[in-house]
């Protein structure tokens, strides 16, 4: 791979597996699994909803695609290159120019305040203006915490601000972990508008997991089954 | 934002302890090496304007005269048996002979109206080991003008004793070097005068020296062919404050002329002084360098979930570095400053000491070299122990 990370166009994911069940019992559990073990492929553009029920490896999948995991077997390959063989400033490009990600956890930082925390990211990726901001915040709702610190919020508030910031950086594919666990309907509505909206500007393709309440996003989407 | 981040669980007492240890090893250190600089200068300082001839590393050496010599009225010399002894200590890197004449030598000179002249001697030592300060120290066969080397003391005891005593006048370095000699040599059948000048003086090697290709020369014409057993020895030796050097000659009893015989021992005490203290400062130093390592562990600890967080959002290692960085920096620097500003206090202590000895206080740029050296040394090691640390994280 050439020192600049190109335009990733697809994400390929073959013979998948958390190394901790490699040669491991429960290793058939994921039998069924199209991703596990399997070969698939994730194409810019298209929109796949990763299904599976608690302790499937959700999570780990997307650990392991934004690289902050590498306790796997098998291969992640961007474009045709292989993720094992990219450097630290090369993953750093990655997160900041090729796939946004929203954590389950979230990782806002608590002691900083809501608009901290997005310039954070927004510094670093230089997208949005502090305007540009103000509006997703106001689309979603939570543009009156912009001075409140993180973690006097809610769980489902710092969950809209997270995705707002996850949003502030140009992307070819975006991983978003049980990015609505805890919003309502209207306000799963609300992200997930802006989620397409976003991703359709970049011909992004979203990525994201679900246990129960899924992204209600109205384009196609193609289930993979866990 | 980043610092705001970063800066969070940094306790000022962890850095307050590192930077007063850093701060008692560096000034320690620094001072050990102001000391040994200003004090080294003083004992090796010469008075007056004179040259030392040869190098203070090389040792003239001589035997004492006995009550035989006087009786058999031989000068006590080296035979080749001691020259060979003094060859194979370790410490020895060359020995050579003091050349005397063996041709007539008369000098005269035409000075305040008066005439003087006396019977004379020549010495000569290898051309290698003479001062390169003394300018025109050489001999030309074709227009023979003899530049000579005599001691600094033979001027005094004309000034302070010839002069007084004999109503002549007194005269400095610089017109005695003007005044032309006269030098009759004399063997084999001839006499010729020649001209001749003083060139240099010597401090502290008693003798009246001549180029070595003038003495061949001489030798050669005048000479009486009788080679005598040389009975003084310039001898080179790798570190003259060695304390084997002294052991050796005291136990050969040999008389060791120079600054060396006080000196010497005077430098090798400071040097011992020095390097224990240096060598405390040091340890202090690398006491202080442990605790701000503790500490940097310590705090990239505390802060690992910020750390990991922001490489998660596509900071660098080296950019989530910086702060701790620069924060090591400028703690080492302000360190440094003070350092600095103590070590120009402290060597004020001893700067009276430095100018009785007739010597001025040396520049502080080698001791602040050596703390700055110091800390850079100890920043670049904590750089890389937080650039390790956060990369962790990633």
């Amino acid at each position: 791979m050439t020192h600049d990370i190109k335009q990733i166009q697809s994400i390929r994911l073959r013979g998948l597996l958390p190394a901790v069940f490699d040669n491991a019992p429960g290793r058939e559990r994921f039998a069924a699994s199209r991703v596990m073990l399997g070969d698939v492929v994730l194409e810019r553009g298209k929109s796949y909803c990763l299904n599976a029920s608690s302790g499937t490896g959700k999570t780990s999948l997307c650990g392991f695609i934004y690289g902050s995991r590498r306790d796997y077997v098998g291969e992640i390959l961007f474009n045709d290159s292989d993720a094992r063989s990219l450097s630290v400033e090369q993953w750093c490009q990655l997160r900041r120019r090729h796939i946004a990600f929203l954590p389950q956890e979230l990782g806002l930082f608590a002691e900083l305040s809501v608009m901290d925390n997005i310039q954070l990211k927004n510094r670093l990726t230089d997208t949005k203006t502090p305007t540009q901001i103000m509006q997703m915040l106001d689309r979603l709702d939570v543009a009156d915490l912009a001075d409140r610190l993180a973690g006097q919020i809610s769980v489902g508030q710092q969950q809209r601000v997270a995705l707002v910031r996850a949003l502030c950086q140009p992307f070819d594919f975006i991983l978003l972990d049980e990015p609505v666990s805890h919003l309502d309907a209207f306000n799963n509505q609300l992200c997930a508008d802006l989620i397409v909206e976003e991703a359709a500007r970049y011909c992004a393709a979203i990525v994201f997991t679900s246990v129960g309440n899924s992204l209600s996003v109205k384009t196609p989407v193609i289930p993979l089954n866990l | 934002m980043i610092r705001k981040l970063l800066k969070r669980n940094i306790s000022a007492w962890q850095i307050a302890g590192y930077s007063v240890a850093t701060l008692a090893g560096v000034v320690i250190v620094m001072s050990a090496v102001q000391f040994y600089i200003d004090l080294g200068g003083a004992l090796g300082v010469k008075s007056g304007s004179g040259t030392n001839l040869v190098s203070p590393r090389n040792m003239v050496i001589s035997k004492p005269v006995g009550l035989g010599n006087t009786l058999t009225g031989s000068a006590p010399s080296f035979d080749a048996d001691e020259i060979a002894d003094i060859e194979a200590q370790p410490w020895v890197s060359g020995v050579s002979a003091f050349q005397a004449s063996n041709f007539g030598v008369w000098a005269g000179v035409d000075f305040g109206g008066r005439s003087l002249s006396s019977a004379m001697f020549f010495e000569s030592i290898p051309d290698r080991l003479v001062d390169a300060s003394i300018r025109g120290f050489d001999f030309d066969p074709e227009s023979p003008l003899i530049p000579i080397v005599i001691s600094k003391d033979y001027l005094a005891l004309y000034n302070f004793g010839f002069a007084t005593s004999g109503g002549m006048p007194v005269v400095s370095e610089g017109i005695i070097s003007s005044i032309p000699l006269r030098v009759t040599l004399s063997g084999n059948g001839r006499r010729d005068t020649f001209d001749a000048r003083i060139v240099g003086f010597s401090n502290w090697i008693n003798t009246i020296c001549v180029p070595q290709s003038f003495m061949d020369w001489a030798h050669d014409i005048y000479g009486s062919g009788i080679a005598a057993e040389p009975s003084r020895l310039i001898v080179e030796v790798s570190d003259p404050s060695d304390p084997a050097v002294g052991k050796y000659m005291s136990h050969n009893n040999y008389i060791v002329a120079g600054p060396e015989d006080t000196s010497s021992r005077a430098t090798y005490l400071l040097r011992i002084v020095s390097a224990s203290v240096a060598a405390v400062g040091a340890v202090i130093t690398l006491l202080a360098l442990f605790i701000l390592v503790l500490s940097l562990f310590l705090l990239i600890q505390k802060n690992g979930r910020s750390i990991a967080g922001l490489l998660l959002l596509g900071y660098s290692p080296a950019e989530v570095s910086r702060y701790y960085m620069m924060l090591v920096g400028v703690i080492n620097t302000a360190v440094l400053l003070l350092s600095v500003l103590a070590v120009l206090l402290i060597s004020g202590l001893w700067t009276p000491t430095v100018l009785a000895l007739g010597a001025s206080p040396a520049s502080p740029w080698a001791a602040i070299a050596v703390g700055a050296a110091l800390l850079a040394a100890i920043t670049i090691i904590n750089c890389f122990i937080i650039r390790r640390m956060v990369a962790n994280y990633f």
